[in-house]
């Protein structure tokens, strides 16, 4: 499946670059790997690998939205353990992903798109996890 | 005591992945990799032309024709205003001329496809259809946009004036001043300009041709904050760019003459 969210994600970078002067859309691949990161947090190598292509594409530099998101199985363990496994402390952590991007000048609706994108991607990833288990 | 050795190997991680990156940085890996991506690009805005040349046999023959009428009448207002232009390029080239006016030499100009655009609000980089020369200048019809990074295969990827490593220098028209503008993300900073020769806002600085890689007398930068701060010889100036790239499907590209001689199949003669 992760070569798959592999393919997707370059095909959501490419979108973005390509019509960025045409259409509003969400930051796909961001809100595919957070997404996969939520539903199931073993997945991080592919994610990291994942945001640093995008940190790469889109800015040049891994110093953008890669810091943020590795800190995020830290901070999923760490909250987990104090308070429990919950949605609470992810729904925290996905609004906090969001940061990175306001701060890189993204507009605003993007970022509405891709927090509800990131929703739908997690709900699919968990039900996937759920039926396979 | 178990969850110590799990954190520690998790630090490891990130400690090995932070250092990494640091080394990637350093690398011009973002650049080749949108290079790369180029030719994906115009695969991903092929369904879109089809669409657009599919949506044409649907349209009705009377919408057709009315544009039609509309084209050859704008095609005649355009004839007349291209006499105009001629007639008024003529006596500017006469009259600049006069003034010994150097025109902008040594660069050969060519137009360029934006394939491509980073998607924050104010585009940093750009994916654009050419193949061309590091620190060719890229230009909009309102003013400057950025200095192209690396080109490959055709592609060319373009460092923006917005872009944090970006240094132009600039000048007010008719004035000594010399003043260098640095991209700020989403706007421009203007350094080393000194209280008693502050800009007004609104004012426009242009290329001031200093260093050679920047033709002189390109629009840069629009002024939007002057501040004075105290204890200090310069100014706090704010700017952003004249030129509109977020929507520009085509730019100028300038490169130095002698560079194109060189190594540009497509701009030989």
């Amino acid at each position: 499946m992760m070569y798959a969210f592999l393919l997707l994600s370059i095909l959501g970078l490419s979108c973005n670059l390509a019509f960025a002067d045409t259409w509003l859309q969400p930051d796909w691949a961001l809100a595919l790997w957070l997404g996969a990161l939520l539903a199931h947090r073993g997945y991080w190598p592919w994610v990291f690998a994942g945001v640093s292509l995008h940190d790469l594409v889109f800015y040049w530099s891994p110093w953008v939205c890669l810091p943020w998101i590795v800190l995020m199985p830290v901070l999923l363990i760490w909250s987990d353990s104090q308070a429990g496994p919950s949605l609470v402390q992810r729904l925290v952590l996905m609004v906090m992903m969001m940061v990175p991007l306001w701060l890189a000048h993204w507009q605003v609706p993007a970022l509405i798109l891709t927090t509800l994108l990131t929703l739908l991607i997690w709900y699919k990833v968990s039900q996937f996890h759920a039926q396979s288990a | 005591m178990m969850g110590q050795p799990k954190y520690a190997h998790y630090m490891l991680i990130v400690a090995a992945v932070v250092a990494g990156f640091f080394v990637l940085e350093r690398l011009p890996l973002g650049q080749q990799i949108s290079l790369s991506l180029g030719q994906v690009l115009v695969w991903v805005q092929a369904p879109v032309r089809w669409v657009d040349d599919v949506s044409l046999w649907f349209r009705r023959t009377s919408e057709v024709q009315a544009e039609l009428v509309q084209a050859r009448q704008g095609l005649v207002e355009s004839s007349s205003l291209t006499q105009q232009n001629q007639s008024l390029r003529e006596e500017n080239r006469a009259l600049r001329a006069l003034l010994h006016i150097t025109d902008i030499q040594g660069y050969q100009w060519r137009a360029v496809q934006v394939l491509g655009r980073s998607p924050e609000k104010k585009s940093r980089h750009l994916i654009v259809h050419t193949q061309a020369h590091e620190d060719d200048v890229v230009v909009a019809s309102t003013g400057l946009v950025g200095l192209v990074n690396q080109s490959r295969n055709g592609i060319a990827v373009v460092r923006t004036i917005l872009d944090g490593s970006q240094a132009v220098p600039v000048t007010l028209h008719n004035t000594q001043l010399a003043a260098l503008v640095r991209g700020q993300g989403s706007e421009l900073s203007v350094d080393f300009i000194p209280l008693n020769q502050a800009p007004n806002i609104g004012d426009v600085l242009q290329t001031s041709g200093a260093g050679g890689v920047f033709p002189p007398g390109i629009s840069v930068a629009k002024v939007t904050r002057v501040d004075e701060v105290p204890g200090r010889i310069f100014a706090h100036v704010e700017a952003v760019p004249t030129a509109h790239w977020q929507r520009e499907s085509w730019l100028a590209i300038a490169t130095h003459a002698a560079a194109s001689v060189s190594s540009i199949p497509q701009t030989m003669p």
